[in-house]
C-alpha cells in the first residue's frame, strides 16, 4: 500500500469537540451539541486524505480543530509530532506558516475590498517573507500553479470581478504562497459546477505533486473522494465509522452507512447490475439515549440489543481498513433480506 | 497590440481606488434626493468660501465688529447692505456668510470626531466581544440617554461662556454611541465571514485584521452616518446659540437667532429673522438628503429596480 513506508505528519488522538448552547439562568443544561466524539486518526506525509460525511457530522469541525480555529474539549493533535493545544507566539507562527485552509466558499472567503494581489501576498506579509519585489514574484508563482494565467491580468482585479471558479483558485493560491507542509481543504468544490470542480481536484492533486503536500480533503461526496484521496475516513455525527484506502473503501465498504453513503449516489440507467446494499432505514426508529453505535437509529441490518448499547470499536479487519461495527467483523456476515433495490429507490 | 494592453494594465492599476467610488457616483446621479442635496452643498460650501471677502472689501463689513459709521438700528434691504443691518450697524449678509463657515467648521469637525471615535469603540468591542464588548456598549448606552442639550447647557452655565471648540467636542463625545452600535454589529456579522478566518489562518495578527479586513468593510457605513452627525451637530450649535450659550466670539446663524431676539426685532425685522433660519434648515436637510442618497449607494436593497422583469 502507499503509506506503508510513510511516517505520520498529523496525528490526532481522542479528539472531541462539544458545543455548548446557553444555560438558561435557572441553571437546567441545554443541549450540548457533540460535534466530535474522540476521534483518532493518523495522515501520512505526502497523502491526500479524505475526511466524508453528510452536513452535521463533524467533518468540518475537525479540519477547523486542525487548523487551530477552534479548539478542541479534548484529546491532542499532534503537526510533525508538535502537540497544538495551546501553542503560543512563535510556535503558533511557525505553525501558521506550515498549516493552511482552503474554505468551502469561495465567495465569502476572499475579502471584498482586497484586490487579487493583496490577498494573495497577505501571508508573505503577516510572515515577513521578502520584500514588496520578491512577493510579487511569489505571487506570480503561486497563480500560475493554480491556473490563473498570465497572472498579470488578475493581479489587480476585485473579487467581484472573478468567477466562482476564479475566486476558489485565488484561494488556493493564498493557501500555496506560504509553501506550507499541510493543507486542509474544507469542500473546496461544494459551491461549484462539475467541470470546474474538476479542475480544482487536479490543482490540488498537482500541488500535492510539486509541493510534496499532504491535504486533507473534507468533502460530503465519496465520487470526489474516490477521485482525489489515497486513504478515505466516513465520519457520522462526530464518530468515524470506516477507514482505509479509498478504493478499498467504495469496493469493499463494510460499514452499514458507507454502504448507505454508496447506495446514495445518483446512477444513471436501471439500477440491475450495481450492487444496492439497503442498508439505511427510511424512517429513523426511536431516538439513541445511550452509548450505542450513533447510526443504530438509521441502520436496518443493527442488531436490537447489541447496537443500541455499546458503541463498536474502530478495528482494523483487513490490511489497514477498519471499520468501527459488530458486523464487519469476521464471522459475522450482514444479511440483508429482500429486495435490496426497493429500499435504495 | 502590445502597447494597447500596456495602457489598459495602467490604467487598471491607477484606478483601481477609485473604481468603487466612480461606480457610486453612476448610482448617486441617478438620486433626485442626492442631486438636490449636493446641490444646495455646493451652495452653502460657496457662501462659507466667500465668507472671507466682505471684510476685505470694507472692515464695516466684518460679521462681528464691522459697524456702519452711519448706521444706528436695525435697517432693511439696501445696495448698500444686501439684507440689511442688525440692531448696531452690522451687515446681515457677510454675518450670513460667516454663519455658514461655523456651521461647516461645527458639523463637519464635530462628525469627524465622532464618527472617528465610534467606529474605533464599535470595531473594538465587536472584534473583541465578552467583557470588553459589554464595558462599552453599557458605556454607549449611558452616554446616549442623555440629552446632549441639557448637558452642555448645564456645563455651560457651571463654566461659563464655551469656546466654538469646546462645544464641539462635547457633541463629539456624546454623539458616538449611536455610531458605535452600528459599527459594532457589522463588525460582529463581519467577524464570521471566513475570510477573517482565511486571514487568521494565515497567520494575521488581531490588530491586522482589525485594520486590514474590518475597517476597510465598515467605514463606508461610517461615513453615511457622518452626513447624519454633521445635521445633529449644526442643530445642536444652534440651538445652543439661540438660548445664549454658544461661543460670543463666532457669527453662527444661531447666534444671529440669538441676536433677533433678545433685542425685539422678532417681528419687525423678516430681513434679519428667516435668512439663518431658513439656512440651518436647508443645510441640514441637505447633508440628510446626502446621506439618503449615500444610503442607496451602499445599500443595493434600497435601489431602484432597473427594468428587471
Amino acid at each position: 500500500m502507499i503509506n506503508d513506508k510513510k511516517k505520520p505528519i498529523l496525528e490526532i488522538k481522542n479528539l472531541s469537540k462539544v458545543y455548548r448552547t446557553k444555560r438558561s439562568i435557572f441553571g437546567d443544561s441545554g443541549n450540548d451539541v457533540i460535534a466530535l466524539d474522540r476521534i483518532s486518526f493518523k495522515i501520512f506525509e505526502g497523502e491526500i486524505f479524505g475526511l466524508v460525511g453528510e452536513s452535521g457530522s463533524g467533518k468540518t469541525t475537525a479540519g477547523r480543530l486542525i487548523v487551530k480555529l477552534e479548539e478542541p474539549a479534548e484529546g491532542k493533535i499532534y503537526l510533525e509530532n508538535v502537540d497544538l493545544t495551546g501553542l503560543k507566539g512563535k510556535g503558533l507562527r511557525a505553525f501558521r506558516r506550515k498549516v493552511q485552509m482552503i474554505f468551502q466558499d469561495p465567495y465569502q472567503s476572499l475579502n471584498p475590498q482586497l484586490s487579487v494581489l493583496n490577498t494573495v501576498s497577505e501571508p508573505l506579509t503577516v510572515h515577513k517573507i521578502g520584500n514588496g519585489k520578491t512577493r510579487q514574484g511569489l505571487v506570480r508563482q503561486a497563480m500560475k500553479s493554480v491556473g490563473l494565467s498570465p497572472p498579470d491580468d488578475y493581479l489587480h482585479r476585485y473579487p467581484h470581478q472573478l468567477s466562482g471558479g476564479q475566486r476558489q483558485r485565488v484561494a488556493i493560491a493564498r493557501a500555496m504562497v506560504l509553501n506550507p507542509r499541510f493543507v486542509v481543504a474544507d469542500e473546496p468544490t461544494s459551491m461549484l459546477d462539475a467541470s470546474i470542480s474538476a479542475q480544482i481536484f487536479n490543482i490540488l492533486s498537482d500541488m500535492r505533486e510539486k509541493l510534496d503536500l499532504t491535504i486533507l480533503f473534507i468533502t460530503h461526496s465519496l465520487a470526489a473522494a474516490r477521485y482525489l484521496c489515497d486513504r478515505i475516513a466516513v465520519i457520522y455525527r462526530g464518530h468515524l465509522m470506516e477507514m482505509g484506502p479509498a478504493e478499498e473503501v467504495i469496493r469493499n465498504p463494510k460499514h452499514p452507512y458507507t454502504q448507505a453513503l454508496i447506495d446514495a449516489l445518483p446512477k444513471f440507467g436501471d439500477c440491475g447490475d450495481i450492487k444496492h446494499y439497503g442498508t439505511l432505514l427510511r424512517a429513523d426508529s426511536e431516538a439513541l439515549g445511550g452509548a450505542g453505535c450513533p447510526f443504530y437509529p438509521r441502520c436496518r441490518v443493527a442488531h436490537r440489543t447489541k447496537c443500541c448499547t455499546g458503541m463498536p470499536r474502530l478495528e482494523e479487519i483487513s490490511d489497514s481498513h477498519l471499520v468501527a461495527c459488530y458486523y464487519a467483523l469476521p464471522g459475522s456476515e450482514i444479511v440483508t433480506e429482500g429486495d435490496a433495490c426497493f429500499y435504495a429507490t | 497590440m502590445v502597447h494597447a494592453v500596456k495602457t489598459d494594465k495602467n490604467i487598471s492599476k491607477r484606478f483601481r481606488w477609485i473604481d468603487p467610488f466612480q461606480e457610486g457616483w453612476s448610482i448617486f446621479k441617478e438620486s433626485i434626493l442626492g442631486k438636490i442635496g449636493l446641490t444646495l452643498l455646493i451652495i452653502f460650501a460657496l457662501m462659507a468660501l466667500f465668507s472671507f471677502i466682505p471684510p476685505q472689501i470694507d472692515p464695516m463689513y466684518h460679521p462681528m465688529t464691522g459697524v456702519d459709521p452711519e448706521i444706528s438700528h436695525s435697517t432693511g434691504p439696501s445696495a448698500r447692505h444686501w439684507l440689511g443691518t442688525d440692531f448696531m450697524g452690522r451687515d446681515l449678509f457677510s454675518q450670513l456668510l460667516a454663519g455658514a463657515r461655523v456651521a461647516f467648521m461645527v458639523g463637519v469637525s464635530a462628525a469627524f470626531m465622532s464618527i472617528f471615535l465610534g467606529t474605533a469603540i464599535g470595531m473594538i468591542a465587536g472584534y473583541s466581544g465578552k467583557g470588553i464588548d459589554t464595558l462599552l456598549m453599557r458605556l454607549a448606552d449611558m452616554i446616549m440617554v442623555m440629552p446632549t442639550l441639557l448637558v452642555i447647557l448645564i456645563l455651560s452655565s457651571l463654566f461659563g461662556q464655551l469656546n466654538i471648540w469646546t462645544i464641539v467636542l462635547i457633541i463629539a463625545l456624546f454623539r458616538w454611541p449611536g455610531v458605535s452600535r452600528v459599527i459594532r454589529a457589522q463588525t460582529l456579522s463581519l467577524k464570521q465571514r471566513p475570510f477573517i478566518e482565511a486571514a487568521r489562518v494565515a497567520g494575521a495578527s488581531h490588530l491586522r485584521i482589525i485594520f486590514r479586513h474590518i475597517m476597510p468593510n465598515v467605514l463606508p457605513l461610517s461615513f453615511l452616518y457622518m452626513t447624519f452627525r454633521v445635521t445633529s451637530a449644526i442643530i445642536i450649535e444652534a440651538a445652543l446659540a439661540f438660548l445664549g450659550f454658544g461661543d460670543p466670539g463666532t457669527v453662527s446663524w444661531g447666534m444671529m437667532l440669538q441676536w433677533v431676539w433678545k433685542t425685539g426685532h422678532m417681528f419687525n425685522a423678516p430681513y434679519w429673522l428667516l435668512p439663518p433660519g431658513i439656512c440651518i434648515s436647508l443645510i441640514t436637510l441637505s447633508f440628510y438628503m446626502l446621506g439618503r442618497a449615500m444610503d442607496e449607494v451602499l445599500d443595493p436593497r434600497l435601489r431602484k429596480e432597473e427594468g428587471a422583469g
